[in-house]
């Protein structure tokens, strides 16, 4: 049995369902704000000369550079999403593959855990030339920004899932004999499942920063790339329109993080429904 | 009911008679560290759990009853002493898939549904093939009808129901029950000990842990009563009250009668 949490009961006792604005509320509140802030933008940038044109350009010269360079901004987009998400997944794996030995073993997790924070501590944008000088100019000092921010949160994640794990139900397991792999694979792993997306869904938008610092630092294209020149050139439109791609492009990922969350983890929602009676 | 009847009769007969012990623990000790000594928790501890036998280990939080189910399941070695299952090792009874437990928590898994929660123990012990035996089960606990439900969206009762049917999906003749009830309202706990007596179906031996008096009467075939710090055996009071027994034996004077005692001894090892 299901409860929708949107109906309410007026001062009647009737039902009433919301309208079609309030349930989909959600949606709407966010990009009915940003319309409103770009179009106080427009205006600002049109009739006032509070801003010249290379400080603050209009949104709609925005839009109408980005349509007139698509192709330029494409085959940027298409670079730094390469770069996003292969460095993404190798994080990730990494992250998954470390969280492993790190919840079995309180050695290893004694060894390695301050390691991994410092590594953190340590600025990508600083290792960035040590990179280049290791791995070329190629995409992989990118790549390996990338996986080096994305890998944290999920190796975090997944070792405290993997580890919290109830007692009661480890001792559950041991009394019917049960393998190390089939408790992993039956109760760890699922377990950790739900904290595992967090540190995706920290990992897709880190991935991104990561993918525009290693194109700063050593690059021929990518829409980091082009935002270093365009500000050089002091390109305010094409620079803008960079910027939107990239907002565009976290966001987009994000969002399909979360989607796929959705799909592997249908009970979450089913959390709240009203509970049935004894 | 008839049949469940002259079982708990024979069970009673054989029990008196000295008839055959399934679970023997002898001189158990278990000592904790404790800040810079140990702490001893159980202490000498003797008890034979004969053979679809019932019985309850009733005391005070704290008296290490839940400390001697671990043992006896074979989840914490024991620092002085032995379990014996059926003259074997316990390490033996383990691999041999004999015990069922039950834990004061449900422990559902949240992702998987009632009938597949119930179908956990098949499938980690690589027997799947038997998943046909999860709705029958199923409705013995009374829970027909659910399968599909996640455990979030089933009271505390229900789950502890999910929780019975996947410990006896492994048809387990020795049930370890540490405080099955305990975390669940008055009115569905007494509910579910009446459930419990009719699921019960006399082929395997039960070691409760109860610190519910009336709780360990209505359901056992014999009470161990625990003294705490440290924990030993203050007394055992075998329970003759006919079989079947429902809800409405505890209006009876013998209940009563046994109710009294019991506090008694509890008040005596406990002060």
């Amino acid at each position: 049995m299901t409860i929708d949490t949107t109906l309410t009961v007026d001062s009647r006792g009737e039902l009433r369902r919301p309208g079609w604005l309030r349930r989909h509320r959600t949606v709407i509140l966010p990009i009915a704000f940003l319309l409103a802030l770009l179009v106080v933008w427009e205006l600002i940038s049109r009739y006032t000369d509070a801003f010249p044109d290379y400080v603050l350009p209009a949104p709609t010269a925005i839009v109408q550079r980005m349509w007139e360079d698509a192709e330029l901004l494409w085959s940027a987009t298409k670079v730094t999403l390469v770069e996003v998400v292969v460095g993404f997944v190798a994080g990730a794996l990494i992250g998954l593959a470390l969280a492993l030995p790190i919840a079995y073993s309180p050695t290893i997790r004694a060894t390695l855990y301050p390691l991994i924070v410092a590594s953190q501590a340590v600025p990508k944008i600083a290792i960035g030339p040590l990179l280049v000088l290791w791995l070329g100019l190629g995409a992989l000092p990118k790549l390996a920004i990338v996986a080096l921010m994305v890998f944290f949160p999920v190796v975090v994640t997944a070792a405290e899932g993997f580890s919290s794990v109830d007692r009661n139900l480890l001792d559950l397991m041991r009394s019917v004999n049960a393998s190390q792999w089939q408790i992993f694979r039956r109760v760890r792993f699922p377990h950790a499942l739900p904290q595992i997306f967090s540190g995706l869904k920290i990992g897709i938008t880190l991935a991104v920063v990561g993918a525009v610092v290693g194109e700063w630092i050593a690059a021929d294209n990518g829409l980091g790339y082009l935002l270093l020149q365009a500000n050089t050139q002091l390109d305010s439109t094409l620079l803008f329109s960079a910027l939107v791609l990239l907002v565009v492009l976290g966001v987009v990922l994000f969002i399909l993080v979360e989607v796929a969350e959705r799909l592997l983890l249908p009970w979450r929602q089913s959390s709240f429904d009203v509970p049935l009676s004894a | 009911m008839a049949q469940m009847g002259e079982r708990a009769g024979s069970s009673l007969g054989s029990v008196a008679d000295g008839g055959r012990v399934r679970v023997r623990v002898r001189d158990l000790t278990q000592r904790f560290p404790a800040g810079d000594g140990a702490m001893t928790a159980l202490d000498q501890i003797d008890l034979d759990v004969h053979a679809n036998e019932f019985v309850s280990l009733l005391g005070p939080s704290g008296c290490g009853k839940t400390t001697l189910l671990r043992i006896i399941g074979g989840l914490i070695p024991p620092t002085r002493g032995d379990v014996t299952v059926d003259g074997g090792s316990v390490q033996d009874a383990l691999r041999a898939r004999r015990f069922g437990v039950v834990f004061q928590d449900a422990t559902l898994l949240p992702w998987r549904t009632v009938a597949d929660n119930a179908a956990l123990l098949l499938d980690v012990t690589h027997q799947q093939s038997r998943r046909d035996d999860v709705a029958p089960l199923l409705r013995t606990v009374g829970l027909d009808g659910f399968e599909q439900h996640y455990p979030a969206q089933l009271s505390g009762g229900m789950r502890q129901r999910v929780a019975l049917a996947r410990a006896l999906a492994l048809s387990p003749d020795i049930m370890l029950m540490d405080e099955p009830f305990a975390s669940l309202d008055a009115i569905t706990r007494d509910r579910m000990a009446e459930e419990l007596l009719r699921i019960w179906d006399g082929s395997r031996s039960v070691i409760f842990v109860t610190h519910a008096i009336n709780e360990a009467i209505l359901l056992s075939d014999r009470v161990v009563v625990m003294s705490s710090r440290p924990g030993r055996v203050a007394a055992e009071v075998r329970i003759d009250l006919p079989r079947p027994r429902g809800g409405d034996v505890r209006q009876s004077d013998r209940f009563r009668a046994y109710e009294a005692e019991l506090r008694g001894h509890i008040e005596e090892a406990h002060g």
